[in-house]
């Protein structure tokens, strides 16, 4: 009963500040920053009622969540119906309208198959290796224990990997995060092996 | 300091997240809604075998007389064998090898095979995509690579992201209704996304980390892994008989705070046997702490998950948290709302990049059949297998390249897609009819009554949409 009392409370605290937030993004208080602060802070401070009433994990993975579904029920609230515009047939794009694909920025001389081909044999492949290397290999310098780096490195490669498949898609110059990638792996495996 | 990225950066990040999102957008769309599904696969497992007889409570005595009649009945041993005590979330006790399982009656006998076929072919769609295990392991790991890529260029292609926090503009132009839908879920459920990517990653990346700290430090890949999971005690012992009640009731005195989840037997059958009670501790993210007992129910010592170093209680929290099995039922009915919009994440995204096309092509209407076919998928193949009790991955598979065959023939998105729904909620009606033909009153029991109610729920829905897209198909052959 109490930590169900604790859960309204930190829910309400929740919503509060998200209330907030979104009374300043209607303009309730425009050129005003203390609301926007003060709701974020609400938000924040529920950790702490998260915490007490279901444990310190799942008090902060729950603070972390509740949020949005709160926001979520705001969107909603603020929802705007308009009037359907159809095309003649049913059928995405039946009138030509809209723009060019924009898939990528780099590679864009090379026929389709071959430009994706290479973008996903640099995303994929290259940048799994890179990362995982340049992960273990930086975990490697920290000053933890065997096992503490071992986690360390298993949480972190999934995020660098996913960061150097981003750059690769996105630099303009499609040689310089693919020579990157090779030279982190190929140092890292120096710093590994040797 | 102004921290809006450049225009450039924001037309790169876009065109690095479009790239992405549509290399892993089908894959994505498959994972996420099997991943919302799998969140519920203990009530899925009730719900498959409703019959059985539930109990919350067990008598050690009748479970280490259903355990080793396995060891002597003339069973084929796998060198792990399972028991599984009640809980909360399965009042069921269960008996398995690796191969097959059976319930324990109520007076310690052997009972009904346990069989959670279409459980089975859900989880195996999520964590594998029916891919040879290894290979679909590591796939799907990959796509949680692309997905902390994803949520990196999504903000950093997304400038406006206050100016737009609450903006919701349904209907209007199709394009700028698919774009609200994708950023407000996607924008706002990013910390529940960046969890789901990195834990959903671990569980194939994990091995390829290993190997490589493996081969660096010239350990064997055991050797790496004991340090995380431990040693296996090394026993020489007379005898098969496995003293489970004496375990039982040592660990309530070793950890009375520990509830235990269920029993491995390490070695089955072997002088070498030995049992680790998986005990449950409350308020912790850990799946279990791990007591290990000879087959005299000694205790041997624990694994250390509730009390080791960071990394081992890290590692070993991955699972609660993918899976959002640590707070009950509300929090299950949480991820399982995040789930579906991430979802309908990865569905807008494919949708946003089909209405930006100067062109139409297969894609396009494959897409929808794709997209809905899928539903009507795992409700047939939930029929075929629940109710008939008939292998059906093929068929689920089958299921999908015929919406995608249906939707291409039509050629006319509107009515496929409103086709598919009408489809997917018939066959839920039919799931839900057949399922209280075959299991009668106890489909009505609560082992059943929750997943049927949400499947009937799921049918109104499904059918909801597909009235709606049958007024926006009349309303174009009027204007026409």
């Amino acid at each position: 009963m109490v930590n169900l009392m604790i859960i309204v409370f930190a829910s309400l605290l929740t919503l509060t500040g998200l209330a907030l937030i979104y009374s300043r993004w209607q303009g309730n208080f425009a050129r005003k920053v203390l609301p926007l602060w003060a709701g974020w802070s609400l938000v924040g401070i529920a950790v702490v009622p998260w915490t007490l009433a279901t444990g310190i994990e799942a008090g902060i993975v729950l603070s972390l969540m509740v949020p949005t579904l709160f926001a979520w029920l705001l969107v909603a609230g603020n929802s705007e119906v308009r009037a359907r515009k159809l095309t003649r047939t049913g059928n995405s794009n039946s009138n030509g309208a809209g723009s060019d694909d924009h898939l990528g920025v780099n590679l864009r001389h090379l026929p389709p198959w071959q430009r994706n081909g290479t973008l996903l044999l640099l995303t994929v492949p290259l940048a799994a290796l890179s990362a995982t290397f340049t992960s273990v290999a930086f975990t490697n310098l920290l000053p933890f224990s065997e096992l503490n780096r071992m986690a360390l490195s298993i949480f972190l490669m999934p995020v660098v990997w996913g960061a150097l498949a981003f750059w690769q898609c996105a630099d303009p110059r499609w040689q310089r995060p693919a020579l990157v990638m090779l030279a982190a792996a190929g140092v890292s495996a120096v710093l590994l092996f040797l | 300091m102004r921290l809006i990225p450049s225009p450039a950066l924001i037309k790169q990040s876009l065109g690095s997240h479009s790239w992405l999102g549509l290399c892993v957008g089908a894959l994505m769309y498959l994972i996420c809604l099997s991943g919302t599904i799998v969140v519920f696969y203990e009530e899925f497992e009730r719900w498959e075998q409703p019959h059985i007889s539930e109990s919350a409570t067990f008598d050690p005595l009748l479970a280490e007389r259903a355990f080793n009649e396995v060891l002597t009945n003339g069973t084929t041993l796998t060198d792990h064998l399972f028991l599984t005590l009640p809980s909360q979330a399965i009042p069921r006790m269960t008996v398995a090898t690796e191969a097959e399982g059976w319930f324990v009656n109520a007076d310690g006998s052997l009972g009904e095979a346990a069989a959670h076929e279409w459980t089975h072919l859900v989880t195996n769609l999520h964590l594998y995509l029916h891919l040879p295990a290894t290979f679909g392991m590591i796939l799907v790991s990959a796509l949680g690579a692309m997905l902390c890529g994803l949520i990196i260029s999504g903000f950093l292609a997304h400038p406006k992201i206050f100016r737009d926090a609450f903006s919701l503009r349904l209907r209007g132009s199709p394009r700028l209704e698919q774009v609200d839908i994708h950023n407000r879920l996607s924008v706002w459920g990013a910390p529940f996304h960046l969890l789901i990517a990195v834990t959903g990653a671990y569980f194939g990346l994990a091995l390829l980390i290993l190997t490589l700290i493996a081969a660096s430090s010239g350990k064997s890949q055991q050797e790496i892994l004991a340090t995380v999971f431990g040693d296996e005690p090394v026993l020489e012992q007379q005898g098969s008989h496995m003293s489970i009640a004496t375990a039982l009731t040592n660990m309530q005195r070793i950890a009375p705070e520990a509830t235990p989840l269920y029993i491995t037997v390490h070695g089955a059958g072997t002088p070498g046997q030995f049992m680790e009670i998986s005990g449950r501790h409350a308020q912790r993210l850990i799946y279990s702490e791990n007591y290990r007992f000879d087959a005299l129910g000694n205790y041997l010592g624990k694994a250390g998950f509730s009390d080791g170093e960071a990394g081992k209680q890290a590692v070993y929290s991955v699972y609660r948290l993918h899976f959002g099995h640590f707070g009950g039922m509300p929090v299950k009915l949480l991820y399982g709302v995040l789930g579906l919009a991430l979802t309908v994440v990865s569905v807008t995204g494919i949708n946003i990049w089909l209405l930006r096309r100067k062109r139409r092509d297969w894609i396009n209407p494959a897409w929808i059949g794709f997209v809905w076919g899928t539903p009507a998928a795992l409700a047939l193949s939930a029929l075929t297998q629940t109710v008939f009790a008939v292998p059906s991955t093929g068929l689920f598979w089958l299921v999908i390249l015929a919406s995608m065959a249906y939707a291409l023939w039509r050629n006319f998105e509107t009515t496929s897609r409103c086709h598919l729904q009408a489809t997917s909620a018939a066959l839920l009606l039919v799931l839900l009819l057949a399922h209280m033909l075959r299991f009668g009153s106890a489909a009505f029991s609560p082992a059943a009554l929750g997943i049927n109610t949400a499947i009937a729920f799921s049918a109104l829905v499904l059918a909801w949409l597909a009235w709606r897209q049958a007024a926006v198909a009349n309303t174009m052959v009027n204007k026409i």
